[in-house]
Order: C-alpha cells, then structure tokens, then sequence
C-alpha cells in the first residue's frame, strides 16, 4: 500500500476527531513548551557558570611554574621577556594577561584577613571579570600603579573604604617576609561574593617590586570561542614546554563537572515531562482504534497488510507529534522573544554562590536543542504508538464485521 | 416531597434535591462499574495520574532526605548541630565575645534527651608561621577527646594523627603545603588575645586532613582548648562556642529553641547552613513548578480522555435521560466516576512512593562514585536515605483530586444542553 495513501488515512483520521486531537496537541505544545524553557533556564546556568570560571582569573587555558598549584609562592614564578606573547592562533585568541597571584596577609586597624595578592596590568585585564565588576572609586590605571583595589565584601569585613590605607605581609623572593601599606583605589563589586572576599590587586610591576623578583606566576589566554580550546591547548603545551598548560576544566574540576551535569538534567527533563504526557497519547491512540475496528477489519478484509494497518497506526501518532512540536516550539521561542534576557534570581543568591553560580541567569536557546527535541519528541511518538498498533493488528477482520 | 407537582416552576428545584440524596449511593455503584467496564483506558488514566504523584511525592522524598543526610554530614564535619554563643558573637565574632561558665552548660545539656555530645570551642583569628613562612588561618581550641569522637573532620584522609595531648596541632593540608610544613614541624601561631594582648602559641603538628571543602583544608588549625585558654588570656571555663550534637537533625530542630536563654543564644542548623536552607528552597520550588507542569499535561489527558468518554457514551446518556435521569445526575456521576479514577491513581503513585522510600530507607542509595569530587563540595554522605515527604502528600493529592475534577467537568458541561432525543440519535 502507498504510503502517500496510508499518510492520507492518518490524517483524515486525526481530523475526524478535532476536539479530541486538539486536547492532546495541546498536552503536547505545553509539554514541549516546558521543556524547551527548562532548557533554556538550564543552558543559561550551565554557560553563565563557564562564563564566570573562564572570566575568574583562569582564562580558557592557563599556565604555570610546575609545582606552583601545590605551592603558590612568588618561589614558583617564571620570567617572561617584552613581547612575550606567542603569535600562535593570533585569530582565535581574544586576550593574554600575565599575573603574579601569590598568598597574603591583610590587616586593617580592626582585622585581619587571608587574601590572595595579585599584581595585574589593567590594560591586559579585558578579558577578567575585572573588566565588567563595578567599582567604588577607581579601578587601576598601569602595571606600576601602587595602590590596590579590593572586593566589597573584603571592604565590609575589614571595615574600610576608599582612601583608607591597608597593610599587607606576603612572602619575597628569598623567602622572607615582607610587609608594606597600600591606599585602596577602589572597590569592586561583582556577581556573588566568593571572589570578593579572597582577591586583592594591584599593579604587577608594583608587586614585582615587593617581592623583589621580576617575574610572574601565571599567563592566561582567553579564546574568542570555547571551540578553539584543543588546538589552542596543543600549541600552548609545544609553545610553554617548560611549563604547565591547564584548561579551566582542569583547574576548576567542581565547574566543569556542574557543566557536564547540565547536560543530563535536559534529557532527564525531557523525559520526566514526555513520560507524564505518554498515557495520555496512548490513551487517544488506542481509543481512535477500538473507535475504527469496523473500519480496520473491513479494510484487512479487502486486502490490506497487517504492515500497513501498524504504518497507519504510527504516521497518526507521529503526525500528531509532529503538528505539537511545531505548536510547541514556536510558542517557546515566541515566549523567549518576549522574556528578558536575564533572569535576576538574587532573592536565591547565596545559595547558588556556595556552589560558584550567578545570581543572574542569561537565557539561552540553542537551535541544536530545539532539533533534539523534535527528534527525541518523534522517537517517543512512534513508541507511544507501538501499543495501539499492535492493538489494530490484532483486530481480525472476520469479528470485525460481525459485530 | 417529591409529589408535589413539578409544574410549578418555583418547587422545581426544591424537589430534585431529595431526589440527588437517594440517587447518590447507586451512583457511586454506576459510577464503579463504568470505570471497570473501559479497563483499559481507565488504567491509562490513573497510570498518568499515579505518576504525577508519583513524580511529586517520591522525588520530594529523596531530596528530602539528601538534604537532611547533607545537613547531618555537614554539621558532623565542623559545625554541629546546634551553637549555643555570646548573643552578638555570630554578627561581631571578637574574642571578648566568649561565654563562662561552659562546663556547667555543658552538664546541663548533656543531660537532656535526643542529645549525643557537646563540646566546647573558642575560637580567633590568628598568623601562622612556619620557618620563613605565614598565612592567616582560623584558630580553633578544641576540646580533642570529644571532637575525636563526634568530628568526622578528624578522620578525613588524614595524614598522621589527630590531637591527643597538650602542645599539639590538627591542619589542613592546603593550609600544611602553604606553609611547607609537615608532619612533626613546629607551628608558631600569633594573634590578637583579649584587650588587645599579644596571644602567641607554639605546636606540634600532628596531622593534617583534607576535606575537599577548598575553605576548611586551607585556613583552619586546630590546638587543644586549654592551650587557646592560655595563649588568648581567656579563663578555664570561658569559650565561644558549645556545640551540640544531637542523635538526629530532627531532635536537634526540637532541643535548639530549649537551649537558648538570656545571655546565650542558641543557632540550629538553619542558621548554620544557611546556604543550605536556601538550596532546599530553590529545590522546592524548582520540583512545585515542575509537578505542576506535569499535572498540567495529565490533566490535559484526563479531559481527553472523559471527551472519548463522552462521545462514547452519548447514547446511553440519551437513554438515561429518556427514562428520567436530569443532565446534572450525568454530570455528577461523570465527577464521581472522575474522582474514582483519581483515587485509583493516587492509590497507585502513593503505593510505588510508600514502597520505594520504604525499601531504600532501608537500605540507602549508594551516590554514584565518579560524583565523588561534587558531593564532597556539597558535604554530601556517601549513601543517601530518602525520608518520606508528608509536604508533598498534602500539595500532591489535592492538585490532583481538583485537577480530575475539573478536566471531567469541562466536557461534561455539554450534557447541561444534552437532550434525550439528539443523544438517541447519534447512536445510529
């Protein structure tokens, strides 16, 4: 039998019935709908968090003195010399920025804190949060620039401010202590608290001058697309043979392992809301079959294959699919449109900052995902009607008649 | 009542009501025979119904008890299950801020019941110095022999051994590597001692633990409680914490508000873990948004499947209403024939719910292993028990029950214009 026939048949089928199907094809859009926003929601959080990872200090890949992640002491630094930085994949590297990021000690007139110290240049910082927190009083003019600037929180628990001098301890190049006051140029303010309370810059020359040491203890680079990150690495590992190279994955194993995870949450989703929508469409697809069994076994009785009454079957079930995921998508991108692109979860901060996520959540639709929705929607259609065909073969056409 | 004559419109309605009452009891017997007459699509139904509930009570249920089996660890770790401090020592945590008098505490509490162990910390601030090196770290005096036993912290892959007598320390291994410490150096510890006195301490390091928590392996150390008193000019019975370990984080909710008094306050874990609390919450809220999805398309389903029924039926209903029956007697015996199908569902959802959680509180859910690094983070136990969740009983049924409800009468409604002839009719 045609299938042109067979696909004719389905649809005259699912027209017949209007009310019914129109029930079921909206189950379907909602269902589709609401997988397609949670995926939007999940992708905003899974790329926000690698956004933050990346934009923390670590770049897409770093590098540093071997031994310095088990000890990072100014001891573990390495030279760099002018115009150091590689011209490989000029066109895939969106910024390089060379620090010295060394444990400290800070004390104001009231407190005292552990801090990580890190001497920047600003005008490499383009590609850290640096460049996008918010600041109270001044960010860092140049490498040499002898003042620092600190966190909000760090500023709230040292109970100071702008203006105010600072004294910090750290540990020199032959290993003894040095200690020196700082006038804090600014405060910043950035998306949760975790960085706010542990790191503390100024100038990398400046802090070159402290320790008594011309080098620096880490080099990063940021891509201008995550997809770049393997053959970058390869050439950095040639390029920096003496050092450790290090993806931001390999740095911060508790992201990316939130970054994978992500990827199961959509699918356990899908499946969560496709299995409550799954009795539902079995449901119609065996009554719409009980309704024809005059009709399926006088059609058996003129010829037709126990084949095609299972085609027939599944081309209904898949057409039904097909029209609510159609329905489904387009009123989620409609809705996507028309949502603010940020999701302000603050009210929820804290809890997402003790696992390093944003209070802000950037909504995210991928055409990928939207292509896997159809095609996993599809698979789950031609499953549900698996029972409802079988159903329709067994009808025998001699009782069918009968009756 | 009902002989009066139904001519008058005005006692119309006076006279069905008896009518309703007598009726009822056999339609809840029509009512169960129809539902048992389409088998099939009645267990269609309730399986969409059974796993809405389903979906809301068991996973309530295991996050449920992830959270307390992550509340519990957590406050085994370090923090107890309740803190009883100086009032304004949680906001202002300065040495002055100590309270006396902590063995008769210590008595008092210890004796009442749902109580495990209670010990005594004081706490600082403090430059830690090894050789050439320093790093600011928090000092803990501790009350070793009772920590040893209930401080999980004191068994975490630990390197040496934990504090047994007077002159001894207990680090973390970030905080060791930092210094370039090991096993059997010594540790000078400099801080701030109480009116701004100069508080110094030597120790032996004697073990290091690491914990995977990245904040509690690189600054804390751990010294004996009386070398703290001494060091920190504080008196013999002065401290800044009591912690509490009760048998259970449940106890702990109930002893927390009995233990607080003027002059001590007392936190339970909420205000321990308060980014806890807050991830419990957000949880919450993300399975409610997603149950009530997931009964939105059951739903959807239910009215589906009451239209087939509907449809199906229309000449019986014609027939019904021929030999006298009223359009609503149809609709209430479609609610009715809705509510059984619901209860059947609920039954179901509840049953696999009340024998999953009843099997695995038993026996546990190991976390699987490759998770390991993140649990850590999250101070997650090794095997999770999930605690049946009464919360999500009471959200679950009601949407549920209301939700049958409505999507049996939405195409029921019809029946309200139904006339015996046209229902007759359509059966040809």
């Amino acid at each position: 039998m045609p299938i042109t026939l067979l696909a004719q048949l389905s649809l005259r089928n699912i027209v017949r019935h209007r009310r019914r199907n129109l029930m079921l094809l909206m189950a379907i859009a909602v269902a589709v709908l609401t997988v397609l926003m949670a995926n939007t929601v999940i992708r905003g959080m899974q790329y926000d968090l690698r956004e933050q990872t990346v934009s923390n200090l670590n770049g897409h890949i770093k590098v540093h003195a071997p031994g310095y992640l088990d000890d990072p002491s100014i001891a573990r630094g390495f030279e760099l010399a002018a115009g150091w930085e590689p011209k490989i994949n000029v066109s895939e590297v969106e910024g390089w920025a060379a620090r010295i990021r060394i444990p400290a000690v800070i004390m104001s007139e009231r407190e005292t804190r552990g801090i990580q110290f890190v001497g920047i240049d600003p005008a490499q910082e383009s590609i850290s949060f640096l460049s996008k927190a918010h600041y109270d009083g001044q960010p860092l003019n140049t490498s040499s620039d002898r003042r620092i600037i600190i966190g909000k929180e760090m500023a709230d628990q040292l109970e100071t401010q702008v203006g105010r001098r600072l004294v910090i301890i750290t540990q020199g190049s032959d290993g003894l202590n040095r200690e020196a006051g700082f006038r804090i140029a600014g405060v910043y303010d950035t998306e949760g608290t975790a960085i706010e309370k542990i790191f503390v810059f100024t100038g990398v020359t400046a802090l070159q001058n402290m320790v008594d040491a011309i080098v620096v203890t880490e080099v990063s680079v940021r891509l201008v697309d995550d997809a770049f990150q393997l053959s970058m690495l390869d050439s950095l590992l040639r390029f920096f043979a003496d050092l450790e190279v290090k993806t931001w994955q390999q740095l911060e194993p508790l992201a990316a392992a939130f970054f994978l995870f992500a990827e199961s949450a959509i699918y356990l989703y899908f499946f969560i809301i496709m299995t409550a929508l799954i009795f539902g469409l079995v449901n119609t697809l065996v009554t719409s079959v009980m309704e024809r069994v005059h009709e399926l076994g006088m059609l058996r009785a003129v010829g037709m294959r126990p084949g095609a009454v299972v085609m027939q079957v599944v081309i209904e079930s898949t057409f039904i699919m097909m029209i609510g995921v159609a329905l489904g998508l387009t009123l989620g991108w409609l809705i996507f449109q028309l949502l603010p692109p940020v999701l302000d979860l603050s009210s929820f901060s804290e809890g997402f900052e003790k696992f390093g996520m944003p209070a802000k959540i950037h909504l995210r639709l991928h055409v990928s995902d939207m292509v896997l929705i159809t095609v996993m929607s599809m698979v789950f259609g031609v499953l549900a009607s698996l029972y409802p065909a079988k159903r329709a073969v067994k009808i025998s056409p001699l009782e069918a008649l009968r009756l | 009542m009902s002989d009066i004559s139904l001519t008058d419109g005005t006692l119309t309605a006076v006279a069905i009501r008896p009518d309703i009452k007598r009726a009822t009891p056999e339609l809840w017997g029509v009512a169960w025979r129809n539902i048992t007459r389409t088998k099939r699509r009645t267990w269609l139904t309730a399986c969409g119904i059974a796993f809405a509930i389903l979906m809301m009570t068991f996973v309530r249920s295991l996050q449920v008890g992830a959270f307390i089996g992550a509340v519990d660890n957590s406050a085994r770790i370090m923090l107890g299950h309740i803190q009883l401090q100086h009032p304004v020592y949680e906001d202002d945590p300065a040495i002055e801020n100590s309270i006396h008098g902590i063995n008769d505490i210590i008595a008092d509490v210890e004796s009442r019941p749902g109580v495990e162990i209670v010990s005594a910390r004081a706490q600082s601030f403090a430059l830690t110095s090894s050789g050439e090196r320093s790093f600011g770290a928090q000092i803990i005096g501790v009350q070793y022999e009772k920590e040893a036993v209930w401080s999980s912290l004191t068994r975490m892959q630990v390197d040496g051994r934990y504090i047994e007598g007077p002159g001894e320390a207990f680090i973390g291994s970030a905080l060791a590597r930092n210094l370039g410490i090991t096993i059997g150096d010594e540790l000078v510890i400099l801080g701030t001692a109480v009116e701004g006195g100069v508080a110094a301490l030597v120790a032996d390091v004697v073990g290091t633990y690491t914990s995977g928590q990245p904040e509690l392996d690189r600054a804390i150390v751990q010294v004996p409680l009386q070398d703290f008193q001494v060091a920190w000019t504080l008196a013999p019975d002065e401290a800044h914490t009591v912690i509490v370990i009760a048998e259970s984080v449940a106890d702990s909710e109930e002893l927390a508000p009995q233990l607080g008094r003027a002059g001590l306050r007392s936190l339970n874990w909420r205000d321990l873990q308060p980014e806890m609390v807050q991830m419990m919450e957000m949880k919450l809220i993300g399975t409610y948004v997603l149950f009530i999805l997931v009964a939105i398309i059951v739903i959807f389903s239910v009215v589906n499947s009451f239209m087939m029924i509907i449809f199906e039926r229309t000449p019986e209903f014609g027939m019904l209403m021929a030999v006298g029956m009223r359009p609503h007697h149809i609709i209430i015996q479609l609610q009715i024939e809705a509510l059984l199908v619901c209860i059947l569902g609920i039954i179901l959802g509840l049953g696999i719910t009340a024998v999953g959680v009843g099997i695995l509180s038993e026996t546990g859910i190991a976390l699987p292993a490759q998770a390991g690094e993140l649990l850590k983070s999250m101070a997650m136990p090794e095997r999770m028990y999930p605690v049946f969740s009464f919360g999500a009983l009471f959200i679950a049924v009601p949407v549920m029950v209301l939700g049958t409800q409505l999507a049996a009468l939405i195409p029921g409604l019809r029946l309200r214009h139904m006339h015996a002839v046209d229902a007759l009719r359509s059966a040809e």
